[in-house]
């Protein structure tokens, strides 16, 4: 079901060499990383007069005077030795005597040395990108990506899953782009050797064209990752496709979304805007098919896992026919600070949630498949108190089977969230969500049910948190994500610390842990995936 | 990304570094502080329709390690004194290039503004903060950038030089805010702030902003580069703008979602 394959028969030579290539990224990466901090130690104790200098001046003021003192003019003094810097009064204006007040102030020689990194901060930073010499007329270029590494073993003991890593990976990533006034191009591509599963990926997340058609009409054509939605990662009327997989194993938050081959057409209508996004062949989310993580199919009734002959899952999937392809809408527009959409969704399932047909011994087990879809929601999202509140809705029409009867089918469902969030303090913010989904025909549901027991119930509740803490110049950020089902009673929780470590070097260590009083709940199904993980990112 | 969860700052950033003066300066000095101190918000934040301009910065923390931002900046004015648009697209660092911020800033509420996340093609709604926070992880506080409403503060005439005005300015409420007072030392034809100074409840500066230099542009002076400093660390942050334009006639309706989505380039560069 993954788009991605493997395309050559070395990358299958096995786990244990792969995850040796990933573990050798992340102890490659943590050798540079201390041997860069070493290397900052020794640039700072050779270059003390930077820092003398800069304490120097500022000894003077923030000691002993009074403000008003230290500002007392600086005069003659002052202005000569602007004149010398290379921050010149005569720079500024027509008149520079009259702006020489303005000019004054860089009395600090370490900060006059580092003026001049601007002048040709561009040659430096040239590998990253180029512009087009005809200025407005002509395109732009940039190139950038990540070099990164990937732990999370597993740290429960898991009887369904062999593998003992959620995931062993490193990863490159490339992007570019060309860029021009009325039409640019990009691509975001990543290859990642994968010791969890002993392959080699190549997912290309990004490949489009973007043509710009004046300010009323714009279209992106090609391949793409897409959202919209009010909710924190929880999706009502976004039937984009997602990446489960990615998101429980400590794989960067972006990866939660995965791409899909479209055409997005947007249209502006003064404060109206129009998206219609057509997906001809229906993209799926890449699920969680019981190969790198376990999870409870209620056909066999227990957690299915890598050790499983049915895994991973291969669902039937629809013809490759016009009509089977989906097409997502909205509608959106804002009165004062109030944002108001209305959306639309006609396609599938993006889950395989239902049967080819009703298991019958005397023939072979059935498919999963997917079944047809129908979306139309609406969202408000506004400030309120300080903070922001967002309400979303969206009716699942599960048209063929609206009278809930057919066990095969899954039965139609209302969504809805409420959502606040705000800073309660500097730079922590907090985040809560409530969550409904309630399934219609749930008597007929249970009635005809396969797995009575493992039915979801009429109403499930959800409940979120997501707190932030930055700290140290926003370079420490503390996170932490709750998922809670107070009827399921199972909980995912998130804790992620991100340290920027120096500039183009970040490191992750985060967990996802699940836990659930049943095996067979949206969370409690995947207790035995729990895991931690160390991720480091170069970014280029 | 985390780090820029509040970079929409960064649209602000337009307002104090696309800033132009009024150039009609009075023959004669003025008296009234709080006039000196509206005629520098003024001229500071609501100068020109609209202006564009790139952003470097450099963050030195007090180890010495630096690092650098770079984004560019559109700004219109909707209301001289009142509300403006802002649309800021970051080149650097490189973990959060492309990443967007839309800002509607507005004189009497808090302003709106929502944050692009290009990986995951996110339009996020942020919501108000603190203002006298790290501004996307530099020495700037969003307060420097987007401007502090004069109202906020009691004025003082210190002393008039031949080419300054020095300000000294109380907070009326001690909520939300760090300083006890701080100094404004303003070019009296410009009306430009050479220099700010925070002081804390013990008298002591800690905090210093500086304007470095002043280009003209478009027969507009226009500061050019600023630095604050951090004077309890020692670390600071160095703003440099080039690429400055004013009055180009950038229409309002670029100030919208599909904009943080797909920046016009029209008006970038």
């Amino acid at each position: 079901m993954k788009p991605t394959i493997c395309t050559t028969k070395q990358c299958h030579r096995g786990g244990g060499s792969l995850r040796c290539i990933a573990m050798a990224a992340l102890v490659f990466a943590a050798l540079a990383l201390a041997s860069s901090a070493l290397g900052q130690v020794d640039q700072v104790s050779a270059a003390p007069n930077v820092e003398e200098g800069a304490g120097e001046s500022d000894a003077g003021p923030s000691t002993k005077s009074p403000p008003e003192a230290s500002a007392d003019p600086r005069s003659e003094e002052a202005l000569e030795s602007d004149a010398e810097g290379p921050v010149n009064a005569a720079d500024a204006a027509d008149s520079p005597e009259e702006l020489a007040g303005d000019v004054e102030p860089t009395e600090q020689s370490g900060g006059d040395e580092d003026w001049g990194e601007f002048d040709d901060w561009d040659e430096e930073e040239g590998g990253g990108e180029g512009e087009g010499s005809s200025g407005a007329r002509g395109w732009g270029f940039q190139l950038g990506g990540f070099v990164e590494g990937l732990v999370a073993p597993r740290v429960v003991r898991s009887s369904a899953s062999a593998n003992e890593f959620a995931a062993a990976e490193a990863r490159f990533r490339l992007n570019l782009d060309a860029t021009h006034e009325i039409a640019s191009a990009r691509f975001r591509g990543d290859v990642y050797a994968d010791g969890a599963d002993s392959r080699v990926w190549f997912d290309i997340r990004d490949a489009s064209i973007f043509v710009r058609g004046g300010t009323w009409f714009n279209m992106r054509f090609g391949r793409q990752v897409l959202t919209w939605g009010t909710g924190d990662f929880l999706f009502l009327n976004d039937l984009f496709p997602k990446d489960f997989n990615s998101f429980f194993i400590g794989r960067a938050d972006e990866y939660l979304k995965a791409p899909s081959n479209s055409v997005q057409t947007t249209f502006m209508m003064k404060k109206v805007g129009l998206d219609l996004i057509w997906t001809p062949i229906f993209e799926p989310d890449r699920f969680i098919n019981g190969e790198r993580l376990s999870f409870f199919n209620p056909l066999l009734g227990q957690i299915q896992g890598d050790r499983s002959e049915f895994s991973p899952i291969q669902p039937l999937f629809p013809d490759k026919r016009l009509r089977n392809g989906s097409i997502h809408g909205r509608l959106y527009g804002s009165a004062g600070p109030v944002e108001l959409a209305a959306y639309g969704y006609v396609g599938f399932w993006p889950q395989p949630i239902a049967l080819t047909a009703i298991p019958d011994p005397a023939n072979p087990p059935p498919d999963l498949t997917y079944a047809r879809l129908a979306v139309y929601g609406a969202s408000v999202r506004a400030p309120l108190g300080g903070g922001l509140i967002n309400v979303e809705g969206a009716f699942y029409d599960s048209f063929d089977d609206r009278l809930g009867t057919d066990p095969t089918t899954p039965n139609s469902q209302f969504r809805g969230l409420v959502g606040y969030e705000r800073e309660l303090f500097p730079k922590f913010q907090m985040g809560l969500q409530y969550y409904l989904e309630y399934t219609l025909k749930h008597d007929e549901l249970l009635a005809n049910s396969l797995w009575r027991e493992y039915e979801q119930h009429e109403f499930r509740h959800l409940i979120t948190l997501r707190l932030t803490q930055f700290l140290v110049m926003d370079n420490l950020e503390l996170s932490l994500f709750v998922f809670f089902s107070p009827d399921e009673l199972d909980t995912y929780i998130r804790p992620r610390i991100t340290y920027k470590i120096i500039e183009p070097l970040a490191i992750v260590v985060g967990a996802n842990l699940m836990f659930g009083r049943d095996d067979y709940t949206f969370f409690g199904q995947l207790q035995e995936n729990t895991n931690v993980y160390a991720r480091l990112r170069y970014s280029f | 990304m985390k780090t820029l969860n509040k970079i929409w700052l960064a649209a602000a950033a337009a307002a104090i570094l696309l800033s132009t003066p009024s150039m009609s300066a009075e023959a004669g000095d003025l008296k009234d502080a709080s006039q000196i101190v509206k005629r520098t918000n003024e001229a500071q934040y609501y100068a020109a329709n609209d202006g564009r301009a790139l952003i470097r910065m450099k963050i030195v923390d007090s180890k010495g390690r630096s690092q650098r931002r770079q984004f560019s900046v559109l700004r219109r004015d909707l209301k001289d004194g009142g509300d403006q648009n802002y649309l800021v697209v970051f080149d650097q660092p490189a973990d959060v290039r492309n990443t967007a911020f839309l800002v509607k800033k507005h004189a009497s509420k808090d302003d709106d503004r929502w944050l692009y996340l290009p990986g995951l093609d996110l339009v996020k709604r942020i919501a108000a903060s603190d203002e006298r926070t790290s501004f996307v992880g530099t020495h700037f506080f969003y307060e420097d950038i987007s401007g502090r409403h004069p109202d906020e503060d009691k004025h003082e005439l210190v002393e008039t030089t031949d080419t300054e005005y020095l300000v000294k300015s109380t907070p009326k409420s001690s909520k939300g805010v760090e300083f006890a007072h701080y100094t404004l030392r303003i070019n009296k034809k410009t009306f430009l702030p050479s220099q700010i100074e925070y002081v804390n409840a013990q008298g002591k500066a800690y905090r210093r902003i500086e304007t470095a230099k002043v280009d003209t542009v478009q027969g507009k002076p226009t500061i050019t580069r600023l630095k604050v400093s951090d004077l309890e660390s020692g670390g600071y942050t160095l703003s440099d703008v080039s690429n400055v334009s004013y009055d180009l006639g950038i229409p309002d309706d670029i100030f919208v979602e599909t904009s943080l989505r797909n920046p016009p380039q029209k008006w970038l560069r």
